[in-house]
């Protein structure tokens, strides 16, 4: 019988004796029902126990795991520390302002380089301080950069805007602001949000007055050059031309002659010296118009055939039977580009002859000038289209009319016009193929 | 004697182009700066056939030489031609658009073809006024 019921039995009974007999299959009964009280009871107690020794190993692995954690998260943040401090440091090492704002234009980071350039005598805490500091020292007068809407265009179109010379009382600054964006946690597909802005703040005062100096240097240079050279070739041309009768002496006729000769040169070199920076400011102007290069091709060898014949030489031009389409290009500068090819081809060539070839390259036309000159060495070839570069000391000599800086120009010529100069082959000894190219007209 | 005027700071330009115009059977009357050339252009007689100026003058420029002449009905019938070898802010346009008959940079001739073409601007420049 269970425990519990006998215990019961007998604080009612006293003796199990004196139990009725009569209710002896219900007592079996009520037994039977302890019984499985019972058992469900070491059920519930077993599995609480067995629960408790799980928790208890979970609670030893979630405590190691969070040492781990811990361990990792402190390194994160020591690596974010030093990141922050390197970033901080490269930031503050700049020589040019910077500034990031947020999307009020309030300013979060920034680096001392940007009050000393700016000279501002508050510390700024938003992007409209600097914009003040513009107006102040426009005194009056308008500023003629607007920071804000330029910030303002920066961000609403995410696009960098770059302001390349701003007046700032004595100084010129440079200004240059990028929108910072995060992609959306959502994930969206292209969906950015912008968070505020990069400002960088460059001072280009020096940069800007080497410039000018540079600009007036060869300015003045090329006039006080060109105005004694003009006396000194003017003077010697006047001898050749109106006294020539009156010199009995040929040696002192020679001398003149070579006064004269090297005048001429010393002049294309200052006038290709001019064309240069001209050329490299981005000063000469090019009217672009739609011509035929066969034509200009012609022109240049009906100029330079005497030149030919008399070394012996062969002028050719081959394009295709069926035509080419118009090239747009400057009609004076693409002139200027064949006559220094094919005079280059001549100049250098004793004999054989100088093939000139037009044909259609893609959206280009492309102009192939062979020669059977002297060739130039795999190492000279490295130097070509470079400022006061003859291939090698030997040509040089061998070309005393030359300034060596026609394939510069016309490097620079046909760049300007949007094509490009090629060597194509050369074979020491055997000749030199040279290209450029020109766009086609629209 | 048929006359030039040449308004040049350049002593050895000057001489060149006083040689140049005197074997083709001219007196050239040379200044060399802005003001002397007004100042001498004020009172001289008889006219000259044709008026050189270069553009770096001292004192006043020659364009503003150029300028003042051409405000003066005196110097209505007389060509000019401006003569230089510096580059000027103002280009060549702005030159002819000022009154200049002629631009040329001085480097690019020699003095006898800067005869000639002076020459031809007075011829072209009778032909013009008789016409």
């Amino acid at each position: 019988m269970n425990k519990l019921l006998l215990r019961q039995l007998k604080k009612v009974f006293g003796d199990s004796q004196n139990i009725p007999k009569e209710i002896e299959p219900f007592i079996a009964l009520v037994g039977s029902t302890y019984d499985h009280a019972d058992e469900d009871r070491h059920m519930v107690e077993r599995s609480f126990d067995l629960s408790s020794k799980e928790m208890a190993t979970l609670n030893q692995k979630l405590s190691k795991q969070s040492e781990v954690l811990e361990i990792m998260v402190s390194e994160r943040t020591k690596e974010l520390r030093n990141e922050k401090a390197r970033l901080l440091a490269a930031i503050n090492g700049l020589s040019f302002g910077f500034i990031i704002a947020d999307m009020n234009d309030k300013i979060i980071l920034k680096n001392p380089a940007l009050s000393k350039i700016l000279e501002l005598k508050d510390i700024p805490t938003s992007v409209h301080d600097i914009a003040k500091a513009f107006e102040s020292i426009a005194e009056g007068s308008i500023v003629a950069f607007d920071l804000i809407s330029s910030c303002k265009e920066c961000v609403e179109f995410k696009r960098i805007i770059e302001k390349k010379e701003v007046e700032y009382g004595k100084k010129f600054i440079r200004f240059f602001c990028a929108p910072i964006f995060t992609e959306d946690e959502t994930g969206h597909d292209g969906y950015t949000e912008t968070i505020g802005y990069v400002l960088l703040i460059e001072d280009i005062t020096e940069a800007k007055i080497l410039e000018r100096s540079r600009d007036e240097f060869f300015s003045i240079a090329s006039h006080e050059l060109r105005t004694p050279l003009t006396a000194i070739q003017g003077n010697a041309s006047m001898l050749l031309d109106f006294y020539a009768e009156k010199i009995s002496d040929p040696d002192v006729k020679a001398m003149i002659t070579d006064i004269f000769s090297a005048g001429t040169r010393l002049i294309k070199i200052v006038g290709d010296f001019l064309k240069i920076s001209r050329l490299e400011q981005r000063r000469l102007v090019f009217e672009a118009e739609p011509l035929s290069l066969v034509e200009v091709a012609n022109e240049v060898m009906n100029d330079l055939r005497i030149l030919a014949n008399n070394k012996g030489l062969e002028l050719r031009l081959d394009s295709p039977t069926d035509g080419l389409p118009q090239a747009f290009a400057d009609r004076d500068k693409v002139k200027e580009i064949f006559t220094n090819f094919i005079g280059n081809a001549i100049n250098y060539s004793q004999e054989g002859s100088v093939d000139i070839a037009i044909l259609r390259a893609g959206r280009f036309l492309k102009v192939l000038v062979k020669d059977t000159g002297v060739g130039i060495s795999p190492h000279d070839q490295t130097l070509l289209f470079r400022k006061f570069q003859q291939a090698g000391d030997v040509l040089a000599r061998n070309n005393s009319q030359s300034t060596g800086l026609g394939l510069y120009i016309s490097k620079l010529l046909v760049e300007a016009m949007g094509g490009t100069t090629t060597l194509e082959e050369s074979t020491p000894g055997k000749g030199s193929t040279f290209s450029f190219t020109v766009p086609i007209a629209p | 004697m048929n006359t030039i005027f040449l308004a040049e700071d350049d002593e050895y330009i000057a001489r060149v182009y006083t040689r140049a115009f005197r074997i083709a059977g001219y007196e050239l009357v040379v200044v060399t700066d802005g003001e002397a050339a007004l100042q001498s252009l004020s009172s001289i007689d008889p006219l000259p056939q044709a008026i050189i100026l270069d553009v770096s003058l001292p004192k006043t420029s020659g364009l503003n030489v150029l300028k003042s002449l051409r405000s003066n009905s005196r110097f209505e019938h007389i060509p000019v031609a401006i003569l230089t070898n510096s580059f000027p802010k103002e280009t060549e346009e702005q030159f002819k658009s000022a009154g200049a008959n002629l631009y040329m940079i001085k480097i690019e001739y020699k003095p006898g073809e800067v005869v000639e073409k002076i020459e031809q601007l007075i011829k072209d420049h009778v032909t013009t006024n008789k016409s």
